[in-house]
């Protein structure tokens, strides 16, 4: 075996290989204490460094053509990467001692599997890593026991199974039809034989990917469930397993659907508006921080799905002269765009939910009924300064204010939006950013505007780094969006060749 | 307050007879100041009359009656008569009743010595002034040098120098009828008598309550001075103008601003009846998942319909 | 002259807010020092100012984002350098005034020195991007400063004037963006340059007249939103009122000269290119700010609140002029706009000391305070002579400019609307000021005193300084004719003038 070959690929292994590691290690430990925590940040540390040194790596296919690591795969491998760290980061102080070695290794394999369909060109294989990482995720949302915990688990498998149910169809009719299943097959094949039947099994596996994109209507597990699962695993669902639901639908909806010129894009057009307008007002009324967390995590997917409309309504377009990016087609701005967006919003998502993980953890000393309800806020700025100022970094550039990470994608994206003509879109993208500050401004306003509703937070050390680490990359990013651009940029060639 | 005074005379003999001699001033007593500048300004009305309308005239002759019978209804009820109240009976002191005095004697002297030169004084400020006296002396289309003659266009660019005054005395003094001429100083004798008549209590003829009362309703206005200040400050300022301001700020409150609160609890109201839709029961997710798929397929199937029909 | 003198002095501040979150109660000695650096900058760069030019001055450029095209410019002219001087004496007064501010001093003053960094950006960005960055920094620390120590109402007032003003300035940005996609360099390639592509409007083929109509549109509200003028101007009184003093006078003194500012920067070039209908639009809008302004300052009970629409009735002059298109209008509208960020101030600073030391702001209830606060009344006095009109004092010499040069293109009888306006202006201030100050001394009000000598102080440097620019109106009225002047010539880029 020339494990060197292999060699993009160690990330994928290690993580494996420390997961069952620290499995071990928590049955044969009586108490394992930090150490499973440890282990995990060390692989994923590791993990992010393989994939930083190979970040512009050219397409090399693995495993019978079935995995490709290229540009677009690296930039999705260093989004759930990061994510993953900041989220043991914060479960350093909270999953300790016995029942987290589960916990890790829970989070390890997720990543794997995340990392794994980013990587794929394959149907398996996208099916494997997509399943891996939802049934580690299943298992994680109901972890710390409690009833809420388990309601969020319960939804969130069944609505998933059934997802994952009509995405397997979906790919079993595309095979029957094209006789192969990697994508590349897949889409050559359906050019010629394009029907009813692929479009109804392309719908399905559209269906499956959306709900992990929680895009309207397939969106609806994703309020109750962020807001039940325990705050962490919240973070893990917004900011990693949503964007892996994109990875794959980048993968399949681009190079097969394209491929057949279908003019979806109106369809799809009318759903990203939807998504994010019903994101928008659905956060406006509600009470429960993590449920604005997810109702805004769905009113972004709407704006992050704007990149496959703009992909459709300007595929294959002459390249123009994009911003002073050079000679770029419309399209692939608009998935440079979706990419940093993308990274952005997985910082944001996560620090928002490491910051509400805080608030409650130290509200439910106290005997209240619902940890994540608003009014817990009142006056953070005061109680928990750190925390509360990061929150407000991340609400800002939740909200696009400049110069955040935020703005420097809703810029890009909808810039490729107006590029393709459709200026109608990011008109309303941009509406509803306004209406958006909204709620992000209520929960400002709380943190500082109110009285004090409780004593001083004692903030603990693995929320507050983690934290802290987020909001100086929100900061960032937008302040010196350069590289970032280019990097999208790279990564979207991949898709689409020129 | 004028009520409150009467024979003040007896106490205030310097205070009265310069004011004696103010009053017949004003009035336009023959001989004393005001007397010749009235008069000069009643012939060019007459004139103007003659040649135009006699409005201006008569409106001087009114005024002229009327100002001497205020200042004499003035000057009898203060310093003639009966005492009607109980107030300081002493002369003011030297340093008020000397201006007093000196000012007494301009308006009785100042008239017949000094108007000749007074009015050559105010020509020769014109001299500098490129003015046409034809042209000033053209009202409403008249000429009023022409009506009377042409001598008096020589005497106009002889006396172009000494300006208005010789050209209209000349004039005059060849026009006016006696009886005009006369009129100002019947005006003014006739106009003191009256108020002798009324207010003078040696002569006193006739009671003032005999003319009016306080339920006149003129008196009333004249009290008012023509309401005025009812009207400006009550019916324009407290009502056109705060009123307008009252009216705009309701505007401002309820539409200007209002709009915006209706606007946001609109959008409230929309975006609580779109949050029903998550009923929290699983089984509907899944349904609106099926629903969903669905809804999908037949759009895009239609929209390529459509395409291929051409409809798009 | 140092070099980059325009960053440092956006610089300092920055550095001083930070600073002054960190030391507690110290926090006022360290935001004074940090505000009097940019003045004493500002006025070194007064002393070097070169009034008599049309290009821009102390430029500085660098690559900010080039895959995007957007350069941190930044430069001053006539239009923009006597609004960095406005910014910078305001915000040093504002401060000595809330020298005795007990609850949360280090956050308050922060907060003041945000408010000037945002302002000072504004006013010197050169780079759309840039200009708009600034724009929206400006709101954070005004909806903090209302929302913590504001009013009863504070809560309300903060989020309206946030949610309202940061609407229209999305709607701006819309506009910011037609014009960026639009335009494009010879080599291809695309620019944020704010004067590039003001240039690039006054050529028809570039920015055909639909579409420049509705950019025209999207940038023209979001100034007139901010101005305010008829009839965006809600969120103001409210805004006003619930304010803490510091926060109300920063927000007439200088966020509401922002609106003004993009009005002359980027209105007026652009309007020859426009339909002719916005010409009367605008007029409109300005005409009905002046008298309804007027009008509703006539009716107001709460002496903030009648302030508050004095604003938006002097701010509406400045419109006025600008639209008049006359060099001397112009000219008159910019100074207006700087004698009414002078004058201004003193008029809170005096509603905030009557509700600080009397404890009302209901003119009905307020009289005869002048007998114990007389060195207050004194000023009071003359902040409202200043404001009414009062020949001597700037104000005058700023209406009479402006009213004077419009009176060249506008029609008779709008004129004379607006004179009557003035009268309603002159009524307003003398009530309040009669009422509040003259007359009896209530009972209730035997102990009230006159106000610490740091309030007295920054109020009658206000007072000296209209005095000293209406007697010397030169001093700013120079470069400001220049910067008219160039305003009717077509736009000349950055690099046409040599300065990059």
């Amino acid at each position: 075996m020339d494990f060197s070959h292999y060699a993009p690929l160690w990330g994928e292994a290690l993580l494996t290989a420390l997961a069952v590691l620290i499995l071990l290690l928590g049955a044969m430990m009586k108490n394992s204490g930090k150490l499973p925590g440890y282990l995990s940040l060390a692989g994923l540390v590791a993990a992010l460094g393989l994939v930083a040194s190979n970040l512009f790596i050219a397409p090399t296919l693995f495993f019978f053509d079935t995995i490709s690591v290229d540009a677009l795969s690296q930039f999705f491998k260093a989004v759930f990467l990061i994510v993953s760290l900041l989220v043991v980061i914060a479960s350093l102080s909270k999953y300790t001692g016995k029942g987290s070695d589960e916990f890790f290794a829970l989070l390890l394999l997720a990543t794997v599997g995340m990392m794994i369909v980013s990587s794929s060109v394959d149907l398996v294989t996208l099916f494997v890593g997509f399943e891996l990482a939802s049934l580690s995720t299943y298992a994680m949302a109901a972890f710390d026991k409690t009833k809420k915990n388990l309601e969020a688990a319960m939804k969130y498998f069944i609505y998933g199974s059934v997802s994952s149910a009509f995405m397997l169809f979906g790919f079993s009719l595309l095979y029957g039809m094209t006789g192969s299943t990697r994508l590349a097959d897949v889409a050559a094949a359906s050019v010629e034989s394009f029907g009813a039947a692929t479009l109804v099994a392309l719908l399905f596996v559209i269906a499956g990917f959306a709900f992990k994109m929680a895009l309207v209507p397939f969106h609806m597990w994703a309020p109750d469930t962020y807001e039940g699962a325990p705050a962490l695993v919240s973070a893990l669902l917004a900011a990693g397993s949503k964007k892996m639901g994109f990875a794959a639908a980048f993968r399949v909806l681009l190079i097969a659907l394209v491929a057949m010129r279908v003019e979806w894009y109106l369809a799809f057009a009318i759903l990203a508006a939807v998504t994010m307008t019903l994101g928008n007002l659905a956060a406006c009324w509600q009470n429960n921080v993590r449920r604005i967390l997810a109702y805004s995590s769905i009113a972004q997917a709407g704006y992050i799905a704007i990149a496959f409309v703009v992909v459709g309504a300007a595929y294959g377009d002459a390249p123009v002269n994009v911003l002073n990016l050079g000679m770029f087609p419309a399209d692939q701005l608009g998935i440079a765009g979706a990419l940093l967006l993308i990274l952005g919003h997985a910082l944001m998502k996560t620090g928002a939910f490491i910051g509400s993980a805080q608030v409650a953890s130290m509200v439910s000393k106290s005997d209240a009924e619902d940890p994540d309800d608003i009014s817990n806020y009142a006056g953070l700025a005061s109680r928990a300064p750190v925390t509360a100022f990061c929150m407000l970094i991340f609400m800002f550039a939740l909200a696009g204010i400049p110069p955040t990470a935020g703005y420097i994608g809703k810029f890009v994206l909808f810039s490729s939006a107006i590029y393709s003509g459709l200026v109608w879109l990011a008109v309303l993208a941009i509406l509803n950013s306004a209406l958006s500050l909204v709620y992000y401004l209520r929960i400002i306003s709380y943190m500082y505007l109110k009285e004090p509703a409780g004593p001083k937070i004692a903030e603990s050390k693995g929320y507050m780094a983690a934290l802290v680490l987020t909001m100086l990359g929100v900061v960032y990013i937008g302040v010196f969006p350069d590289q970032f651009i280019n990097w999208a940029l790279q990564a979207a060639t991949v898709l689409l060749p020129q | 307050m004028m009520r409150e005074m009467g024979g003040v005379g007896k106490y205030m003999k310097w205070t009265m007879y310069t004011m004696l001699i103010g009053s017949l001033s004003l009035a336009g007593f023959p001989l004393f100041t005001g007397f010749f500048s009235k008069d000069e300004i009643i012939m060019i009305a007459y004139e103007y009359g003659i040649a135009i309308n006699f409005l201006p005239y008569i409106f001087l002759i009114l005024a002229a009656v009327l100002t001497a019978i205020y200042t004499f209804r003035m000057w009898f009820s203060v310093f003639t008569g009966k005492e009607r109240s109980n107030y300081g009976k002493h002369e003011s002191p030297w340093v008020m009743l000397g201006p007093l005095v000196i000012l007494a004697i301009f308006a009785f002297a100042f008239g017949f010595a000094a108007q000749h030169d007074f009015y050559n004084y105010l020509d020769s400020n014109f001299e500098h002034y490129d003015m046409d006296f034809v042209e000033l002396g053209i009202i409403g289309g008249h000429a009023l040098i022409e009506e009377h003659g042409a001598a008096a266009e020589e005497g106009e660019h002889a006396s172009a120098e000494e300006g208005h005054g010789a050209a209209a005395e000349g004039e005059g003094s060849h026009a006016i009828p006696l009886h005009i001429q006369l009129l100002p100083y019947i005006v003014a004798l006739g106009g003191i008598l009256i108020a002798a008549l009324f207010y003078w209590d040696r002569v006193k003829k006739f009671d003032p309550s005999q003319v009016t009362g306080d339920k006149d309703p003129i008196r009333k206005m004249l009290l008012k001075g023509y309401y005025q200040h009812e009207i400006m400050t009550g019916w324009i300022c407290e009502g056109i103008v705060y009123g307008t301001a009252l009216i705009s700020n309701t505007i401002d409150i309820k539409i200007v601003d209002g709009w915006l609160n209706w606007l946001s609890a609109w959008v409230m109201g929309f975006a609580g009846h779109v949050r029903k839709v998550q009923t929290g029961v699983v089984q509907n997710y899944v349904t609106a998942l099926m629903l969903g798929i669905v809804v999908l397929v037949i759009a895009i199937a239609a929209i390529s319909l459509a395409m291929e029909v051409g409809l798009i | 002259m140092i070099s980059n003198a325009l960053s440092l002095m956006i610089l300092l501040p920055l550095l001083g807010a930070i600073v002054s979150f960190f030391v507690g109660t110290k926090a006022k000695f360290v935001a004074l020092i940090a505000s009097l650096a940019p003045l004493v900058l500002s006025l070194q760069m007064y002393m070097e100012f070169d009034k008599s030019s049309t290009m821009m001055q102390f430029v500085e450029s660098y690559n900010w984002v080039p895959s995007i095209g957007v350069k941190y410019t930044l430069g001053v002219d006539g239009i923009g350098f006597p609004l960095v001087l406005l910014s910078t004496i305001v915000t040093v007064l504002v401060i000595i005034y809330s020298w005795g501010e007990t609850k949360k001093p280090n956050q308050y003053f922060a907060l003041l020195l945000l408010n000037e960094v945002g302002v000072l950006g504004v006013f010197t960005a050169l780079d759309f991007f840039l200009f708009y960055i600034f724009w929206e920094i400006v709101l954070i620390p005004m909806f903090f400063l209302i929302g913590s120590w504001g009013g009863p109402r504070k809560d309300y007032a903060a989020i309206k004037f946030f949610i309202y003003t940061h609407v229209a300035s999305l709607v701006m940005l819309l506009a910011i963006f037609a014009l960026y996609f639009t335009y494009q360099l010879p080599d291809g390639s695309r620019t944020f340059d704010m004067l590039t592509l003001l240039k690039a409007t006054q050529n028809p083929e570039i920015f055909p007249p639909a579409l420049l109509n509705i950019i025209f549109a999207g940038l023209l509200l979001g100034f007139l939103v901010k101005m305010p003028a008829f009839p965006f101007h809600t969120w103001l009184p409210d805004a006003h009122v619930e304010a803490p003093t510091a926060g109300s006078v920063v927000l007439a003194a200088l966020l509401l000269k922002m609106g003004g500012y993009g009005l002359f920067r980027i209105i007026v070039p652009m309007l020859p290119s426009v339909d002719k209908i916005f010409v009367t639009i605008i007029a409109i809008i300005a005409v009905l700010s002046i008298v309804y302004g007027a009008f509703l300052a006539l009716a107001q009970k709460d002496i903030k609140k009648l302030v508050a629409y004095s604003s938006v009735s002097h701010m509406g002059f400045v419109t006025l002029g600008a639209v008049a298109l006359v060099p001397l209008s112009i000219q008159g509208a910019m100074f207006q706009q700087f004698s009414h960020g002078i004058i201004t101030c003193v008029l809170f600073m005096s509603a905030g000391t009557i509700q600080h030391v009397v404890g009302t702001r209901i003119i009905a209830d307020l009289g005869g305070l002048a007998d114990r606060m007389p060195k207050f009344a004194v000023i009071m006095m003359a902040g409202f002579m200043a404001s009414l009109g009062l020949p001597g004092m700037s104000g005058f010499v700023a209406e009479f400019m402006t009213l004077t040069g419009a009176y060249a293109t506008l029609p008779v009888y709008v004129m004379i609307v607006v004179f009557l306006s003035i009268v309603i202006t002159a009524a307003y201030h003398l009530w309040a000021m009669q009422k509040a100050m003259f007359g009896p001394i209530l009972r209730k009000y035997m102990d009230v005193h006159d106000p610490h000598a740091y309030e007295l102080f920054s109020m009658s440097m206000i007072i000296l300084l209209t005095l000293l620019f209406g007697l010397q109106p030169g001093l700013m009225t120079d470069m400001m004719g220049t910067a008219a002047n160039q305003l009717l010539q077509p736009v000349v880029t950055l690099s046409e003038m040599g300065v990059i």
